[in-house]
């Protein structure tokens, strides 16, 4: 029997996001949407999925005049990530015994 | 769209995200050259003047590393800021180059005051402390082999007068600051050219 997949974690923006999120310190907005190739309307829409799960935590501020927000993931964040890992690990030694 | 994403999909999101964020080394070496090229100058500098006897004016060159130390605040509080992305080594690196830019006022301050002739060693191993470590962040051997030259130049200084102690911080500099200066230099100018 497979591990269930997180959900939230399971669709490819939101993974993409918090893949790229664990491989740096912090980033930006403008750099997430450059790296996953998203539209901005979705990315944010998204991020505020992962903000309200606790996966992410996002903070807004200004570069001069401009306004910048900044995207970091959380320890639980990383955690749910690691166990998603896990379970697409536990998949596919499944599938290669079968 | 999204009830087709399969675990396949997963490992290549994840795949590709984690190779974009190991994009690998991004320092121009403009900072590594220009504290490599100030304490040289102020190291040499010295060491003419001590020869040609103008005694109290000889330490006149390390006047410039108060000013390198603005020049350095200024640069990374602009360039910091205009970065999109911070990661985990820049994180490290802002973190350790602040404790030795601490340890080395420090020294300054109170080794200098009560031993004149272990300001230089010191001062050197901290070159070799941070040089060695950061090569070993940054994944660059150049300036791992530039901190244990550090090391090596810091062992001989504890033995010598300040006059050889300057020929050995400049020795120490040329190769843990500016020979792997040029080279960041060099690979960063290529890296840029094939974006």
């Amino acid at each position: 029997m497979f591990k269930k997949l997180n959900p939230l974690l399971h669709s490819e923006l939101r993974l993409a996001i918090v893949s790229l999120l664990t491989g740096v310190e912090s980033a930006e907005f403008v750099y997430i949407k450059e790296q996953t190739k998203a539209t901005a309307g979705n990315l944010s829409v998204q991020l505020d999925k992962l903000e309200n799960a606790g996966y992410i935590s996002i903070s807004k501020g200004f570069k001069g005049k401009k306004p910048v927000t900044t995207c970091k993931i959380t320890q639980e964040g990383l955690a749910a990530f690691e166990e998603y890992v896990k379970a697409i690990q536990e998949y596919f030694d499944q599938s290669k015994k079968n | 769209m999204e009830n087709q994403f399969n675990e396949q999909d997963s490992l290549r999101v994840i795949n590709q995200m984690i190779q974009t964020a190991k994009s690998g080394i991004n320092d121009n070496g403009n900072i590594w050259l220009m504290w490599g090229w100030l304490v040289l100058v102020a190291s040499l500098s010295q060491y003419v003047m001590l020869e040609l006897n103008m005694g109290p004016w000889s330490s006149i060159g390390w006047i410039l590393m108060p000013i390198g130390g603005i020049v350095t605040f200024v640069y990374f509080m602009m360039n910091g800021r205009k970065a999109p992305v911070k990661t985990h080594v820049d994180q490290f690196m802002t973190t350790l180059w602040t404790s030795f830019g601490i340890s080395i006022a420090l020294i300054i301050f109170f080794v200098s005051q009560a031993n004149r002739e272990l300001t230089m060693p010191l001062c050197i191993i901290l070159y070799g402390i941070g040089t060695y470590t950061s090569g070993g962040a940054l994944k660059f051997p150049p300036l791992r082999i530039g901190g244990l030259i550090c090391f090596a130049c810091a062992t001989l200084a504890f033995t010598c007068p300040l006059k050889y102690q300057l020929i050995l911080i400049s020795i120490s500099v040329v190769a843990s600051y500016i020979v792997p200066g040029y080279l960041l230099k060099s690979q960063f100018n290529k890296k840029v050219s094939n974006v």
